[in-house]
């Protein structure tokens, strides 16, 4: 595989060489129980083929529970560079019988379904049924596992090495995969040897035993010419920009799919000298934050709907004593416990509106792996520009599944540090308190730190200039104006929406979050048709764009995607921008929009227009 | 570059050592013969005793009567949520372990609505102290029961008498591991001063729960009412490492003892932090992070 920093002569060879970039889709599907390892198998897929230089997307699904239940965990790879879901799968690695019934009208035409033929009994009407829709490769992983003295969880590796003999992919493949799964979990070389072992014994087998269709019928993958890319998910990306916003603080209370910030900045803890704590509730989580933010640290928690729900004084409270925070709320699907492991939009009117009274605040919204690196650290800047909370929205889709960037895409200098108007200087002591809500023509005021000769008074009740308490009629309008000015001025420095797609194209799709992933999506398979589709980037949900959406929707059609049922990016662009939707898509069975429903329905509306 | 308002007074070399707390532009709003005032003077004279400078010192109050009492201390304040002072308190702590952080609040926010936080303030062991202005009743909503209130206690929310028995404040921390635990009475300002100092001197958190009459609701707590039943417990021998000793004397009834019940040496939980930098993270330099080892890491 030649590599993109190669001296310009051989490049220029190497171009002559080089094949066109071709269209691919291939996806493998692993399924199985809790505790069979389907999320390790699939990542250890995906790791190889993002090791070599392929765009990955992953997807899992899981129930709420520990062991048993069915688990999947889908590895995409296509030649798009943004790209996600796909309802149909190539290869499916059943690790127990339920899974392959589940699954086998997934599997396109010329696709295999590897399952474990020592356990797994197929009648011959069931096996008629199947081979109809697939090529079945029995391989008695649990056998294998027992004649080799393996532990039994190590059937997922043999299935793996299975499954890359049924392509043209080389036997070695997940090698280097395997090595730094096993790696980063600390197991010992003597493991990381076995299970490289076990999936060439898989691999073996089907050699061994399907001879015409390793000769014939494999999977052709095409190959790539790119550096590794790197493999993460949103969360791993959102804190690494976090940390490197200078996040100092982080105190959170697990629950999913938000655990992994916490996990992953409790690891963090020496090597970056942060403080996390992981606290009795949300609502001591959020609190820590405060005080920490109060004091001068940059500091974040994370949740989801439910826990936000209980975060909810709170933010009132940042919003009225003028703190900076920033809060992650993970969406999954309500209301109450709702779904827990599954996907939903569902919290974007509550993150809006959320808590008593009027206050400033900005509600953003990451849509892949580049949004969040860079919006943690927009996130953290303008926190602290605003001196009210920041609240970011995940979903489960963007939190959890490990997708591929290349990683010069993440470039950290791009992030800088702006403190807003922060003293850090030490002043003069008097014994004057110092006005902390001094107004101002932009609404906000020089905010001191404790321990510094600045001493000053915050409250949650109506304050004056000093943070005294005041419930005079004078001082109460000036202060909700005061606070209120803040988001006025910070919406100037806002950055518009982002236009995506042909500027001439009459439907335009608009969206927000991990809806980007299968809108490009879209618009790619749009494009090979010949159709023109664009598709609006929300990132700022509050202040909503309103002056420059109504610009880039101007003689356009309007069709709005979100998954949530009442439509509540809809709703948004009617009451700002008085524009009705001439079309829409909204998904609420807890599963992620895929570019194959969406393009469907996207079609169906280019068709009457 | 940021300007400076209110009552300025330059601090020079000569009146440095008198930095009074006061706040003469600030009268404080509670009811004459309040408990609270009692309260405040003896946090004030137990601060300046201490020489805690005010620069340093973060005063974090709940929601009540008692918790206004940090708009009228010349210190910092941050008056928060009804309950919920602690986690603001010790999110402020950890960020910054040089602050000196005074949680004040009532019986209602301490060990009503906030008690689930109070317990793991006490478990938690950051050194920060907690006055809990205890007049068993709540006195801004006008009067109702409170979790300390006794059994039977009638208000306009049980007029029929209170069904609930009451928290055991003491116990209630000494069984949450907290490893300074004492009490005082607003009426003995000298011993309220005392024990004020010996709680912000412990590292760790500590509890001083404070038995303050409300003369406008509480008929039954009144100041003769403590003024008959409190003793001094450290003038009976009481040995404060002793914890089945300071359990029995927090089930006292008949009598109230004041003073410290248990006290225990610890590490604090922002001392055993992992840390590498030993500065607090407020001074930590955040212009030159690296984070590219981080995304090499997953490629």
């Amino acid at each position: 595989m030649l590599a993109k920093n190669c001296p310009e002569a051989v490049l220029t060879y190497g171009e002559l060489l080089m094949p066109k970039k071709q269209a691919f889709d291939i996806s493998w599907k692993v399924g199985g129980e809790a505790g069979q390892g389907v999320l390790t198998t699939g990542f250890v897929i995906g790791k190889a083929f993002s090791l070599s230089g392929y765009n990955v997307f992953t997807a899992m699904e899981n129930p709420s529970l520990i062991r048993g239940g069915h688990n999947t965990m889908q590895v995409r790879i296509t030649d798009l560079e943004e790209f996600c879901l796909s309802p149909k799968t190539d290869i499916l690695i059943a690790l127990n019988r339920e899974s392959l019934f589940l699954h086998a009208d997934e599997i396109k035409k010329g696709g295999f379904i590897i399952y474990d033929s020592g356990k797994v009994e197929l009648t011959p009407e069931e096996r008629n049924s199947i081979s109809k829709k697939a090529k079945i490769i029995g391989v008695p992983f649990t056998q294998i596992c027992m004649e080799n003295k393996y532990p039994a969880v190590m059937i997922n590796t043999i299935a793996a090495g299975a499954s890359i003999a049924c392509t043209n992919l080389p036997m070695d493949f997940l090698d280097f995969a395997i090595e730094k799964n096993f790696q980063s979990k600390n197991k010992d070389s003597a493991i990381i040897e076995s299970n490289k072992t076990a999936a060439k014994i898989g691999y073996q087998h089907v050699h061994d035993n399907y001879a015409e269709i390793v000769s014939e019928e494999t999977l052709d993958v095409p190959q790539v010419y790119n550096d590794a890319n790197a493999f993460f998910n949103g969360s791993e990306a959102f804190a690494i920009g976090a940390l490197k916003a200078g996040c100092k603080f982080v105190a959170e209370y697990p629950m999913t799919p938000s655990t992994e910030f916490l996990t992953f900045m409790a690891a963090h803890e020496k090597d970056y000298d942060i403080v996390t704590k992981q606290t009795e509730d949300e609502i001591s989580a959020l609190g820590h934050v405060i005080g920490a933010s109060y004091a001068g640290a940059r500091a974040m928690t994370a949740t989801s709907g439910g826990g936000f729900s209980l975060m909810v004084e709170y933010l009132g409270l940042a919003g009225m004593t003028e703190v900076p925070c920033v809060i992650i709320n993970a969406q999954r699907p309500g209301p109450s416990t709702g779904l827990p492991t599954w996907t939903e939009q569902g919290d974007l009117r509550f993150a809006i509106h959320a808590s008593q009274g009027e206050f400033p605040r900005i509600v953003m919204a990451p849509g892949d792996l580049e949004d969040c690196f860079y919006l943690a650290g927009d996130a953290f800047n303008l926190a602290d520009q605003l001196q009210s909370p920041v609240i970011v929205l995940f979903d489960k889709v963007l939190a959890e599944s490990k997708q591929t960037i290349a990683p010069q895409l993440l470039d950290e200098s791009k992030i800088v540090i702006d403190r807003g108007k922060l003293i850090t200087e030490e002043g003069e002591k008097t014994t004057a308190f110092y006005a902390r809500y001094a107004l101002t023509e932009d609404g906000i005021s020089p905010r001191p730190l404790p321990g510094s000769n600045y001493v000053f008074s915050q409250a949650s009740d109506e304050h004056d200039e000093l943070g005294k308490f005041e419930e005079g009629l004078v001082n109460r309008k000036k202060m909700m104006e005061k606070r209120m000015q803040k988001l006025e001025t910070i919406a100037k420095e806002l950055p518009a929406p982002k236009y995506y797609g042909d500027k001439k194209a009459k439907l335009v799709i608009v969206g927000f979050g991990s809806t980007k992933t299968p809108i490009l999506e879209t618009l790619e398979k749009a494009e090979r048709e010949g159709k023109k589709v664009g598709y609006i980037q929300i990132v700022y949900l509050n202040p909503f764009p309103t002056k420059q959406l109504k610009k880039m929707l101007e003689g356009k059609k309007l069709m709005v995607v979100e998954s949530n049922y009442t439509g509540q990016l809809e709703s948004l662009i009617r009451e700002n921008c008085l524009i009705e939707a001439d079309a829409n898509f909204r998904k609420y069975d807890g599963r992620p929009i895929d570019a194959f429903e969406l393009s469907d329905a996207v079609f169906k509306v280019l068709k009457k227009l | 570059m940021a300007k400076q308002k209110g009552v300025a007074q330059k601090i020079t070399k000569e009146t440095a050592t008198s930095i009074d707390f006061d706040t003469p532009e600030r009268k404080p709003d509670w009811c004459p013969g309040c408990g609270d005032f009692g309260i405040m003077r003896a946090l004030k004279d137990a601060l300046f005793e201490l020489k805690i400078p005010r620069q340093e010192t973060v005063l974090v109050a709940g929601i009540g009567c008692g918790s206004k009492l940090p708009q009228w201390i010349n210190t910092n304040g941050f008056h928060t949520l009804h309950g919920r002072a602690m986690p603001v308190a010790q999110g402020i702590k950890l960020a910054n372990p040089e602050l000196t952080v005074v949680g004040v609040a009532g019986d209602g926010d301490t060990y009503g609505i906030g008690v689930g936080h109070f317990i793991h303030a006490c478990r938690r062991n950051i050194d920060i102290t907690l006055i809990a202005e205890n007049n068993q009743v709540y006195g801004l909503t006008k009067g109702q029961t409170s979790p300390t209130s006794q059994k039977d206690y009638k208000s306009n929310s049980t007029p029929f008498g209170a069904i609930d028995r009451p928290i055991n404040p003491l116990m209630l921390a000494l069984s949450s591991d907290a490893t300074f635990v004492a009490r005082t009475f607003s009426g003995n300002m000298a011993h309220a001063k005392e024990i004020f100092k010996k709680a912000i001197q412990h590292k760790g958190f500590a509890l001083v729960d404070v038995f303050q009459p409300c003369i406008t609701y509480n008929k039954i707590n009144t100041y003769s009412y403590f003024n008959q039943k409190t003793y001094d417990l450290q003038k009976t021998g009481h040995d404060t490492t002793n914890l089945e000793a300071a359990v029995a004397k927090s089930l006292e009834e008949e009598k109230l003892p004041i003073g410290i019940f248990y006290q225990k040496e610890e590490a604090s939980y922002e001392d055993q932090l992992p840390k590498t930098n030993k500065l607090p993270i407020v001074k930590h330099d955040i212009s030159k992070i690296k984070v590219q080892k981080l995304i090499d890491y997953y490629c």
